[in-house]
């Protein structure tokens, strides 16, 4: 063997390709080329010493030969050329590349035949998701295994393609806008945001890089589900626990916790005025202490309020049992000087001497009547023409002294009469198609029976009939004769009740000595020129169906000006039934008009930005109670809010919840103090989807 | 400061802690991604590529032949760190739990085989050199076969003289039945991978038990001895084989595997971005 330390031993080719007789262990010390070419020659390269050539063949494949070299000097053994092999550098390249080309191809085959469902799986899904087992279910690339997700690859807004999925499963209406509120509010909410906020040297280096890399919601950016909601994370993860970094992440103002920075409550939880208007002080303070009222006065606040099913709200305890004890009456009119009952249809006192010097005729006309048109009379009489252009001529006008008057103006005296005495024909003829008739020729919209029950009061024909007969008892000839002269009625089906039933009826109406007291219980009665209703108590249908047309408008529209008089006289704080003593009305931006008919009720699937469960907190209460976050304020003056219309100008009643009151619970050592432990990101009316039955397939 | 495996202790904590600072830095950014509503694995995703990519490069670029031979080694750490900190990135990419599905599953096991063939050949290419040069003389791999033909060539004269001499076939039929096999070809790979000792490889303890027969000539006996000593020439041409074939082998693996990591990895940032979306 050669010696390992010699230097001048061959190099025996290059790595890449070895001697094709290596295997045989004769390999020849020149080796294959880089080409993998054989440069073997001679088996040595003879050496000159003096005159002769020596042999420098090496040991390891035998020394010196016998032959010698040639006397030219060349060797006299010559080497055959061999065939050289790859050399395990080229081996293992030619390896890469077969792979390299085979995982190529296995890709693009993956890419175009994807394989099972099951088979892409970064993760598992939760436990609510378990059983989904497609996954076209929530991916839009997918619908189904086989199917081309490779095109999907440059679709940008795929996330939000996969967010309309996981709203149609979870029957969602609105798409992925952040808070599930309109752009316009956001942006209104970011306004107020950014000049409470401090700057950016005020907040961490998270923070800063949180911000930077956030979507610019108040810029119209969407936040699609899985922003928050992060799938294929283990079965136990919790896909509704967002950290509190993420709702900093759009929010302008961020703080550490809510011990640390989070701003203080002003109004919490009074943001907006309570429905039913209730001023706690005046009443703890003054009427709970009246003698007259001591005894029913309640004693402890769940005298009144009751926590709901769910225990996060407390709830006013029905009328019957919280208010009744001393409103009862007042709403009845039992303690009203002067008519207890509401005035609804009444002939107006009118000068009919002076028309009649003017060569108007209305007819018989009741000598005594004195009184005016009633709000409900004037919605009725909103749908004759003949009405409408005379009221506003004859408004002003003292109709029972009409001499000073114009032509023009006793003209539309005398056709306001007329539109009076056909008012009370066709409602006494007909009745409630009468009714219905004129209250949608007044609205423009359709009534149902039972809004017609309530508008109706139920009035009877005999109490129609006999109020008929007492004031106008020749009505019917009178009407014929008008018509006759005039060729026209204001309402073609009046004309066609007036053909059909021209007669007049002798009806015998036995006058009642005290109506009001006959009627104690609620219902009609008539009093000389008038038909008057009395209310039966608290949440009479005949009053609340007439406010609630006063208030019947379209989304977004202000009610009428006839709706708003009508309005202004049954919600007056004097009116029969008293209902704007404790019924607030509300009115939007937009004019539309609200009567809170009934107090806060907790709807769950209704989700504002705050979230309280009053019956976790019950076990934390101390001695003080309910008191110890509801303290009242004795300066706040309450009632006069509701003057107003805006729900959310208005004075509580109470001081705010303090944050310091919250904190002592809520911190970083005892209960939690995360952002969803108060707040809601999804607000507004979250749906509960139910499976869809087609009982025809179901039930065969 | 090499420790018994050949390890520099040094280096170890040092690339520990780098580990360690790019884990940090890892589990932060996904912090602020998550909290800024992104999605963290698409960033680790990416991240992870192009480390994957760069490390692949890295290696490649000392064959350009601009390369001065001094950046080889520089090279050769570069790719480690890109390793190293794939791996921290990698932890926090699959969030620290395997995935469920069988692709993602392919795609995990082959990473994690070309990390570990990866700390395995940083490791050889550590304790190798140092082997080679301390356990055998310096021959050059390529002239091995003629030096294992040389060396079996003087054995079978050894055996012929020794026949010639004794008038006896003993030798000739230890030498046929148990050393022939063993010089014609290289062997005991494993034993020798796995560094055990001599009683565990066959020709030495075959040739011990010939020396314990008392039948054996003394020319034979010498003859024996000369055997054991081609035998042992021959043990140290297996050996060199064997680390030839550590020092190569591990690369073969780590090369192919990475190749797969790589090419299947663009497959799952695609199927990604069609499942999951490009805005995130």
């Amino acid at each position: 063997m050669s010696d390992p330390n010699d230097t001048s031993s061959p190099l025996f080719g290059t790595d890449k390709w070895t001697c094709g007789r290596a295997a045989e262990g004769r390999i020849c010390r020149a080796g294959p080329d880089k080409e993998g070419q054989c440069q073997a020659d001679f088996e040595c390269r003879p050496r000159k010493e003096g005159d002769r050539w020596h042999c420098t063949r090496p040991d390891y494949v035998g020394g010196p030969c016998v032959e010698g070299p040639r006397p030219d000097g060349t060797c006299a053994r010559p080497i055959p050329k061999c065939k050289p092999k790859p050399g395990f550098s080229i081996q293992r390249h030619r390896v890469y590349l077969a792979i390299l080309l085979l995982a190529i191809g296995l890709g693009l085959v993956l890419i175009a035949w994807p394989p099972a469902d099951n088979a892409m799986m970064p993760g598992k899904l939760s436990r609510s998701h378990a059983l989904i087992d497609e996954c076209g279910a929530c991916h839009d690339a997918v619908k189904g295994v086989g199917s081309h997700w490779g095109s999907h690859i440059l679709t940008r807004h795929m996330p939000f393609r996969n967010s309309e999925l996981c709203i149609s499963c979870h029957g969602w209406s609105d798409g992925p806008q952040p808070h599930n509120l309109p752009q316009h509010e956001l942006t209104l909410l970011h306004k107020k945001a950014v000049d409470k906020a401090g700057t950016a040297a005020d907040y961490t280096l998270s923070q800063q890089l949180v911000s930077l890399l956030s979507p610019s919601v108040a810029e119209g950016e969407q936040i699609a589900c899985t922003a928050c909601h992060q799938e294929h994370q283990g079965r136990d993860m919790a896909l509704t626990s967002i950290a509190d970094g993420q709702c900093e992440a759009c929010h302008v103002q961020k703080f550490p916790s809510f011990t640390n920075g989070h701003p203080e409550f002003t109004q919490y939880p009074y943001l907006r005025r309570t429905r039913i208007i209730f001023d706690h002080t005046s009443h703890m303070a003054k009427h709970f202490k009246d003698e007259k009222f001591s005894e029913r006065a309640p004693a402890q606040c769940t005298d009144c309020h009751q926590p709901d099913l769910t225990g996060h709200a407390m709830v006013i305890k029905p009328f019957g049992e919280s208010c009744a004890s001393c409103h009862r009456e007042g709403i009845r009119g039992d303690e009203r000087i002067g008519l207890k009952g509401m005035v609804v249809l009444e002939v107006p006192g009118i000068d009919v001497e002076s028309l009649k010097e003017a060569g108007l005729d209305v007819g018989e006309w009741p000598e005594y009547a004195e009184g005016r048109l009633t709000p409900f009379m004037r919605v009725l009489l909103q749908g004759d023409a003949r009405f409408r252009h005379a009221m506003p001529v004859v408004e002003e006008l003292d109709w029972l002294d009409l001499m000073d008057t114009t032509p023009e103006e006793l003209q539309a005296m005398s056709d306001l009469a007329w539109s009076v005495k056909e008012l009370i024909y066709v409602i006494a003829e007909e009745g409630m198609p009468a009714l219905k008739r004129r209250l949608e020729a007044a609205t423009g919209t359709p009534f149902s029976e039972s809004e017609l029950a309530g508008l109706s009061g139920l009035l009877s024909a005999e109490s129609m009939q006999s109020a008929r007969q007492a004031w106008f008892p020749n009505l019917a000839k009178d009407i014929q004769a008008h018509q006759q002269r005039r060729g026209d009625m204001a309402d073609e089906g009046d004309a066609v009740a007036l053909r059909m039933k021209a007669t007049d009826m002798k009806f015998h109406a036995v006058p009642i000595e005290n109506a009001e007291e006959w009627s104690q219980s609620g219902g009609w009665y008539r009093e000389e020129y008038a038909l008057l209703y009395r209310l039966t108590g608290h949440a009479d249908t005949f009053l609340r169906g007439w406010i609630d047309l006063a208030t019947r408008s379209d989304q977004g529209m202000a009610p009428a000006p006839w709706q708003q008089t009508l309005l202004a006289s049954l919600m007056d704080q004097k009116a029969p039934g008293a209902c704007a003593q404790c019924h607030s009305i509300d009115a939007d931006t937009s004019g539309q008009v609200t009567v809170q008919w009934h107090p806060f009720v907790f709807k769950p699937n209704e989700q504002g930005f705050y979230h309280f469960s009053h019956a976790s907190h019950f076990s934390v209460v101390k001695e003080d109670g309910c008191v110890q976050c509801h303290q009242p304020d004795a300066k706040s003056d309450t009632a006069v809010t509701y003057k107003k219309r805006d729900a959310k100008d208005f004075a509580p009643g109470f001081t705010p919840v303090k944050k310091k009151l919250c904190a002592e619970c809520h911190n970083a050592n005892d209960a939690p103090q995360t952002c969803l432990t108060c707040h809601n990101y999804h607000v507004g009316v979250i749906p509960r989807q139910a499976p869809r039955t087609e009982l025809k397939k179901a039930i065969p | 400061m090499p420790t018994t495996y050949g390890i520099s202790l040094r280096r170890l904590v040092l690339y520990g802690l780098f580990m360690a600072t790019v884990l940090t830095v890892v589990h932060y950014l996904c912090r602020v991604f998550t909290d800024a509503l992104r999605d963290d694995a698409m960033m680790t995703g990416i991240v992870l590529m192009l480390l994957m990519v760069v490390g692949t490069m890295l290696p490649l670029l000392k064959y350009h032949r601009r390369c001065p031979p001094t950046w080889h080694t520089k090279l050769r750490t570069a790719h480690i760190a890109c390793g190293v900190a794939g791996i921290s990135v990698f932890i926090g990419h699959v969030r620290h739990f395997p995935p469920g599905g069988g692709f993602e599953m392919t795609l995990t096991t082959l990473y994690v085989v070309s990390v570990l063939t990866g700390l395995l050949g940083g490791w050889f290419s550590v304790i190798l050199p140092y082997r080679l040069e301390r356990h055998g003389r310096w021959i050059p791999f390529r002239a091995a076969h003629s030096y294992c033909r040389n060396i079996r060539e003087h054995a079978e004269e050894e055996v012929l003289q020794v026949v010639r001499l004794s008038d006896s076939s003993m030798i000739g039929d230890f030498f046929a039945r148990h050393l022939q096999p063993f010089l014609a070809r290289p062997g005991n790979l494993l034993v020798h991978c796995l560094g055990l000792d001599q009683r565990y490889r066959k020709p030495f303890t075959a040739i011990e038990g010939l020396r314990q027969n008392p039948k054996l000539r003394d020319s034979e006996r010498k003859a024996l001895t000369k055997l054991e000593q081609y035998a042992h020439q021959k043990d140290q041409l297996d050996r060199l084989y064997t680390l030839h074939y550590l020092s190569g082998g591990w690369k073969i693996i780590h090369i192919v595997s990475a190749i797969l990591v790589l090419v299947l990895s663009v497959v799952h940032g695609l199927q990604v971005l069609a499942f999951a979306g490009g805005l995130w």
